[in-house]
Order: structure tokens, then sequence, then C-alpha cells
């Protein structure tokens, strides 16, 4: 303790002291408590989740117009059906090629792992529609592999494919890896001391362990490739998907191929997921004698070659992409006197400007209204506070926003809030939560399941308030997992164009800003330039972010 | 003072009923022990009284004021886990200063707090490692430190001693008690550990399936059993089950299922042809000289003592603990014939279980 403050100081602390005594005052009350899960839950069925689906129930009657229309049903079904494989496919790849890299990063330990880790994230800083025309660059308008005979795909069908896995990549390794760090090598160890080859233990004890990992990857990536609008329209070509198919239809101005497709994808991915939940935990990894061929699987060269192979997959398929536009640009980009023309806000760099404050108001906003809102309602669900029954049920419907075609969430939200007169800044804002709170509410959930219920217990009968024990029991155990919670929200919020176009036109955030820009031909190398700024502020910020966050939280009175 | 009493406490989870109408009253700075099998209602009796579970129906009184219903934190008791539940993000002493700064303590009595208790148990020189650095024995000390230093005067330990190696437990025990009079608290400890219980205890409640059977001191319970139960979750019996054949005053006489005849003596008024269980501690039962005929089957030297299986006529099986100067392991050769013999001023006569003896005893 320092012996003298100077007076600041201490009228902080003073205040900081004061402001805490009351909330533990306030946390003490039972009704405060129930208050608090009322107001999650009102703002859970009222914000997030009768808005995302009203849309649909108002326009509900017109179905019937695309059931008796053969030709439009068939297009609708066929366009379903796509959406489906390739949520499926791009699913399954994701685990299939994520596995290796996560278990490299997790278990490995050469000095270049931590560059490779912190790489992994950077795809989720670069707005996906920006990702999807970074795509259509590096496969088919302007590949570089046309050095070794490559003249690029077409888009269609292969485009949407590179492009969903190289979205959905970085989050299923982000899992995979937090999973495979809380599986404690002992049990690897076990294995192996008990004659079992690295194969072997991998397929008998590490991945049976790691299965609701696996199944929260495949959720989450198999949702995120039904979703996704703005990025999958860009590289599509004549391809239709579900979202594309809603998004051209609306744009001719149909509504009822966007209520049938929604209300199938929803109904059909309701019961995947809900399959996947029930009958992945239950399917059991089959437990053979162990072969010769597990053990050849096991040699250096294969590991190596498996390892090279993994990271060969990440670099291309995933990183390059991500970065390819810029790249691309680099050279234009040079000779056009970038920093100079930002930093004095020339020509359209002022609208830029505002569009990144605007991203950034709107990401922060999101993200704090979400943290507030979701702990409740994670509690609810984890410790079940109002019952199992209304536990699962909630932790379900949370889902909902995630599934939903972002085109039609947009649609729904602009019908429900399109009439309140709010400005066009809340209704991006109200769009934004919708979207980012499945994320948030579902990182939350899994940071408080591994929050041992004694040490809370212990906190209270030392004689802590909830408040306290909040505060410096709870947030500090968790704060590395529940960062990663408020860097997804964070960043997806930045990234996300489908749903704040379809809620206004005037309102622009900087992804929005980008993608007018790629549209227009004139405004190519801006878009570059543009975008290479957004990553780098992006990484500045986290940076920041996770530096604030280590230094000043867990301090304990 | 921190008097403890329940009445008729109830708590259900789901269609299991962890507690059923419990009534109880423990007197200030008395270090009672609630003895029990797993799942007989021990835990969720203790963290009903510190607050950390509420019951469905029924009062809890601390100090002579009705505490049902008030958090955790307002009820000047403390509960200590079975695990420690040790914050592994604070050091020991920020551990134990948790609960003083939650208490408004300033931050000086505070830290002059933190180095009393840790003097206390003897860890003074670890006040800034983590928890996962310190050993077993010495985090189940931090836990005991960090609840000592809130003031609190009421104690509730949950299997305090488990996770510790069989030396250390009776190291720590005498810690416990020597603490627990020191400090002039009044404690409840939960344990399953028999031995914990009759050493440590003024009092000693045995449950069973979230009811308590019997209550008193550990002697009384021990030298009085009031049920087959407790005769069989307290010290070491042996049970025989036969009929009532005669009554004569106190001394009932009882036919054993292989034929053979005992007494024992009851006031519980047992009738001729009542079915009737009698329980027999194994240091009671005679070698040598004794109405019983039986056949030696095994020898266990358990040190100062040694334990001897023998064999009755249709198969009844008599275990007898022996100490050790009476026992000279070439009198004991296994298939030999002994005489035992069952005094009856030491046997306990019970009424019949409702579930039988076997259902009485091996539900736990």
């Amino acid at each position: 303790m320092p012996a003298v403050e100077t007076g600041k100081t201490s009228r902080f602390r003073e205040m900081r002291r004061s402001i805490i005594a009351r909330l533990d005052k306030l946390s003490e009350k039972k009704t405060i408590a129930y208050s608090l899960y009322l107001s999650s839950i009102i703002f859970f069925l009222g914000i997030i989740l009768l808005p995302s689906l009203l849309g649909i129930l108002l326009k509900f009657d017109t179905v019937m117009n695309i059931v008796s229309d053969p030709e439009l049903l068939h297009r609708s079904l066929t366009a379903v059906f796509s959406s489906i494989i390739i949520a499926g496919i791009v699913s399954a790849l994701d685990v299939a090629a994520g596995l290796p890299l996560a278990w490299i990063i997790a278990r490995k330990k050469y000095r270049w792992l931590s560059i490779v880790d912190s790489l992994v994230d950077f795809p989720l800083i670069v707005p996906t529609v920006i990702l999807g025309y970074s795509t259509l660059l590096l496969w088919s308008e302007e590949t570089p592999f046309s050095i070794i005979g490559f003249n690029g795909i077409s888009p269609g069908l292969i485009t949407v494919l590179l492009l969903h896995f190289a979205f959905s990549y970085p989050v299923v390794v982000r899992i995979l890896v937090g999973k495979l760090m809380d599986i404690e090598a002992t049990y690897e160890v076990a294995a192996r001391t008990l004659g079992a080859c690295p194969f072997t233990t991998a397929r008998t004890v590490t991945i049976p362990m790691l299965k609701s990992g696996i199944i929260t990857s495949l959720i989450l990536s198999f949702a995120r490739s039904l979703s996704e609008t703005g990025a999958t329209i860009m590289v599509a070509g004549s391809f239709e998907n579900g979202p594309v198919f809603i998004k051209k239809s609306i744009d001719a101005g149909m509504v009822p191929p966007m209520v049938f497709v929604s209300l199938v994808l929803i109904v059909l991915s309701i019961l995947i997921l809900a399959g996947l939940r029930l009958f992945g935990f239950k399917l059991r990894i089959p437990f053979r004698k162990s072969h010769r061929i597990e053990a050849a699987l096991s040699s250096e060269g294969v590991t190596r070659i498996r390892d090279l192979f993994a990271i060969i997959i990440f670099l291309f398929l995933v990183l390059l992409p991500a970065c390819y536009m810029v790249l691309a640009r680099i050279n234009s980009m040079l000779s056009y006197d970038l920093l100079g023309k930002i930093f004095t806000l020339q020509g359209p760099w002022s609208t830029y400007g505002v569009s990144v404050l605007n991203s950034y108001v709107i990401a922060l906003l999101t993200t704090l209204i979400n943290v507030m809102f979701s702990l409740p309602m994670a509690t609810i669900i984890v410790r079940r506070k109002l019952g199992g029954f209304v536990s699962r049920i909630l932790e379900a419907l949370s889902n909902t926003s995630i599934i939903m075609p972002s085109v039609a969430l947009g649609v729904s939200l602009s019908l429900f809030w399109g009439t309140s007169g709010a400005s066009d800044f809340i209704l991006v804002l109200l769009a934004h939560l919708c979207i980012t709170y499945p994320y948030m509410v579902a990182t939350t959930v899994s940071v408080l399941e591994d929050i041992p219920v004694e040490l809370e217990e212990a906190g209270r009968t030392l004689g802590g308030t909830p408040f306290t024990v909040f505060r410096s029991i709870v947030l500090p155990v968790a704060k590395y997992s529940f960062l990663s919670g408020v860097i997804l929200t964070f960043t997806r919020s930045v990234n996300e164009t489908g749903a704040t176009l379809a809620v206004s036109k005037t309102f622009k955030t900087v992804s929005v800003l980008l993608v007018e820009w790629v549209k227009s031909p004139g405004m190519r190398i801006e878009a570059g330039a543009g975008t290479m700024m957004l990553m780098f502020l992006s990484i500045v910020l986290l940076l920041i972010f996770r530096y604030i966050y280590t230094k000043g939280g867990g301090a304990l009175a | 003072m921190p008097k403890v009493v329940l009445e008729k406490v109830s708590k259900r989870f789901g269609r299991i009923t962890a507690l059923d109408k419990i009534d109880l009253m423990l007197d200030d700075g008395e270090y009672s022990c609630i003895l029990g099998p797993t799942g007989s209602g021990k835990t969720t009796l203790l963290k009903i009284i510190a607050g950390l579970v509420e019951p469905d129906s029924g009062d809890v009184y601390i100090d002579g004021k009705r505490v049902t219903g008030t958090p955790a934190e307002k009820r000047n008791a403390v509960y200590m886990h079975q695990n420690y539940a040790l914050f592994p993000h604070l050091t020991v002493s920020q551990n134990i200063i948790f609960g003083l700064t939650a208490r408004g303590f300033e931050e000086e009595t505070a830290r002059r707090k933190v180095s009393e208790v840790l003097e206390t148990v003897k860890l003074g020189e670890w006040a800034n490692a983590y928890p996962r650095e310190l050993s077993g024995g010495m985090q189940q000390r931090v836990a005991l430190a960090r609840c000592l230093a809130t003031g609190a005067r009421l104690l509730l330990l949950d299997e305090p001693l488990g996770a510790l190696d069989a030396r250390l437990r009776l190291e720590v025990r005498r810690e416990l008690s020597r603490i627990a009079e020191e400090l002039n608290l009044t404690v409840i400890h939960v344990t399953h550990d028999q031995s914990e219980a009759l050493s440590l205890a003024d009092r000693l409640i045995l449950m069973r399936s979230g009811k308590i059977i019997q209550t008193g001191p550990p002697e009384e319970v021990y030298f009085k059993p009031n049920s087959v139960f407790s005769a069989y979750f307290v010290g070491e019996s042996v049970f025989l089950e036969g009929v009532v054949r005669r009554v004569d005053g106190r001394i009932v006489t009882l036919e054993l299922r292989n034929g053979t005849v005992i007494e024992a003596l009851s006031n519980e008024g047992f009738k001729r042809g009542e079915l009737a269980v009698a329980a027999v501690r194994c240091e009671d039962i005679g070698v040598g000289g004794g109405p019983l005929t039986a056949r030696l089957k095994e020898v266990n030297f358990l040190g100062s003592f040694s334990k001897l299986v023998f064999e009755l006529t249709g198969g009844l099986k008599i275990t007898v603990n022996i100490p050790l100067p009476r026992f000279i392991k070439e009198e004991f050769r296994i298939g030999a014939s002994f005489q035992l013999s069952i005094p009856r001023e030491k046997t306990y006569l019970f009424k019949q279980p409702p579930m039988g003896l076997m259902g009485e005893i091996e539900a736990v």
C-alpha cells in the first residue's frame, strides 16, 4: 500500500467503495435477484426471440402461395436442400481439418505455435463479406495460382464451400483447443503406458472425452453456414442456397419465399441439431482391438505429414483468403498514399472514419448489453434457478437466432420495429443484439458450468454477499473463457452486414461501407485499404482490451 | 450464544427425501458429530444450518433467532467444504482475508487477524503461496484458518478429514479438538467415520435415510444402542436372529435358527413366539468355556487385536475380536473346535425390524 495518496485517487477509491457497498446491499435482497432473472427473460423474449420470429409469424399465411406454385416450391426446396448439404459438408470438414491443428496447438511445444495460435483468430476480424470478396478474388477472378496453370473456378457451389469452410474454421479450432487444454494429459499418459500407440490413444481416450467440444463445433459451424447471407451471395454466381434465394426474392419484392424458406430451414435445423445433441452424446466411437495400421499411423513420418497437411490447409484455405484482398491490392495501395489520405480524412475517408466509429460504438453497446442480460440468463440455465425444465427450454430457444438466415432475421426485425419510429441507430443495435446474443449466452453458460458451485457456496458462507462473490470469485476464476465470449460477440458485431443492411439503409457500419466500396468498380483500392485499416484497428483494439482485462480484473479489496 | 435448534426440518430433492422432519437441539460450545452412511442426509442438514440450502418446511434457530430464509452470509455460521473450496486465483492470505473484508473489517485489523490464524494453524510462511502449491493437509488447514478468521462462533465442517491420509487424520483430529476448545466454538462435524465421531464428539448424532436414529454422548450411543442400526453403525457387532421362547422378568430366552439358545436382558416387553434380533459386540464374546460350540474358520491378525471368525452348526458365522495379550497364535488353529460364551448382560435385544435384519443393515 502506498503510504501517501493523492486526494484524487483516494476520492476515487472512496467512491468505488461506496458503489460496491451499495451493490452489496442490493444483491442481498432476493427480490433483486428474481427481478434480474425476470428482466433477462423479458429481454430475451421481447428483444431477441419475438422480433426475430415475428416477420415469419406475421406473413405466415403467404406460405400457401409457395406451396401452390410448383415451380417456386421446387426452387425453394432445392435451395433449402443445398443449404443443408453445404452446412453438413462444411461442418464435417471443419472438424476433420480443425482437429489436427487444434491438436498441434494444444499438445505440441514448438515455439512458432503461439504465432499460429493467434493467426487462427485472424479471419474472425475480417468482415465476412470482405472474406467473401477475397475468396472470389483468390479462387476465381484474380487467382495467383495461374502461374502454376490453375485458371480459377467460376463462382458456384465450390466457391461457396470454400468460403463457408474459411469463416467457420476459426471458431471450431478455438473451441477444440480450449477443450483439449481442459483434458488432462494424464489420461493420455495412462493409455500410452498401458500399451496404446498415439493414434489408438486419441481414438479410444481423447476423442471420446472431446465429444462435447466436437458437437458444439459441429452445431456452431452448421448454424453459421445455414445463416450467412452477404458473403455467400458474392461468391455464389448462379448457385442458390436458402439465404441467397431469400435475398434474391426480397430484392425482387417477394416476401413469401423468405417466410417459407426460413420456416423450413428453422424446423429442419432444429430437428438436425436436436438429433445431434440427443444422439451425438450417445454415439459410441468403436472400441476395437488396436490394429497394426494404427501403429503405422502413429509413426513419426506419418504424424509429420499429417501436421504439415493441417497447417497447409489452414494457411491456404483459411488464412490466405482472409488477407488476399489486401495482398492483391498491396502494390496499388502503396502508391495511393494511404496514410496521408486516411489521417487527413480526405474524400471517402471521412465517411470511413464515421462508419468505423459507428461500428465500434454499436459493437461496444451490443457487447455490454448482451453481457448484462446473458449473465442472469446463463445463471438461470446453469444453476437451474427456475427448475430444470425451464432451463432446458430457455437454452434451446436461445440458439434460434443463430440458425435464422441473417437476411430473414433482418427482414423480421424491420417488420417488428419498422413502425416503432425508432432511429436507425437503435434498429441496428437491436439487430446486432439478436445476432450476437446466442454466442454470449452459450459461452457464459459453459463458463458458469465449469465453476464449481462449492466456490460460490464457500464465498457466501464466509460472509460474502452475492455481488461480492460474483465480483471477486466467479469473475476472476472465469475471466479467460469469459473473454473469448466477449471477443466473439464484439468481432461478430463489427463484421455483421446482412441484418444491418436489412434494417437500415442510412446508418452505415464499417462493414456495410466496405461492401459498398467493393461493389463499386472505382473504389476497389479504397476497399482494400479500408479492409487493411480495419484489420489493423481490430488487432490493436483486441490487444488493448486484453491488456486492460488482465490488468484490471481480479483485484481484490 | 450459538445454540442451534432445528424444528421439524424437511427437505426433498425430486423424489428423494433428504431430510424427514428433523428435530435437533445443540448447546453452546458443544462439539457434535453427525454420523451416518452416504446418502443419509448429513450434508443436507449441515447446508441447511449454513443457509446454503433452504428447507422445504421447518425452522432453524441460531442463538435463539429464527434464521430460516436468512442468506448464508448473514448467519454467522461458517461452512467448510469437503474439498475445501479454496479460491484458486487467490493466495493463502487473500483466501483468508476474503471473509474478513466481506464482513467489513478494516484492512489493518484484517491483516492482523490473518497472521493470527495462520499462526494457529502453523502456516505462517505460506501466506503468499497459491492453494495449488500446498499439500492436501496444508490446504485443509488453510480452509480451517479461513473459517476461523471470520470470527464466526459456529463452525460447520463437512467431512473435514476425509481427504487426508490415516496418520494425518489422527493429527488433525487432535488439532481440531484443541482449537475448538481454545476458541470455545460450537462445532457441527459431519463424518461417516465412526472412530472420528467417537473420539471427537461431545454429542453424537446418528442419521439414516433422512432421519435421526439416535443422539447422545458417544459412550451412551455405543453402550446403549437404541436400534439394530445403531448397534450396526457404531462399533462392531454380531447379529443373531431368533424366536423368543421364554420371558422371565428381564431375562429373555432366544432360540436361534440352528437351535442354539441364548439369553439377553431387556425391558422392552417381548412376548413368547415373537421374532427378535440380538446384537453382541465382537469384543464381548468369550472364547473358551461357554455353551456354544463353534469351529474356527479364519484368523486375521490386525496388530493390537485379532479378528477370529467362527462357524456354529448350521453355518451361522460369529466374528470375535480378541486383544493382543489373549491372542496366542498356536492356540488358535484353523479348523479347531471352541466353546463360545455370549454374556447376557452385554447382549442387546431388539424387535425384528420391519424390513428384516438384512434390510436394516444392507440398505446402508
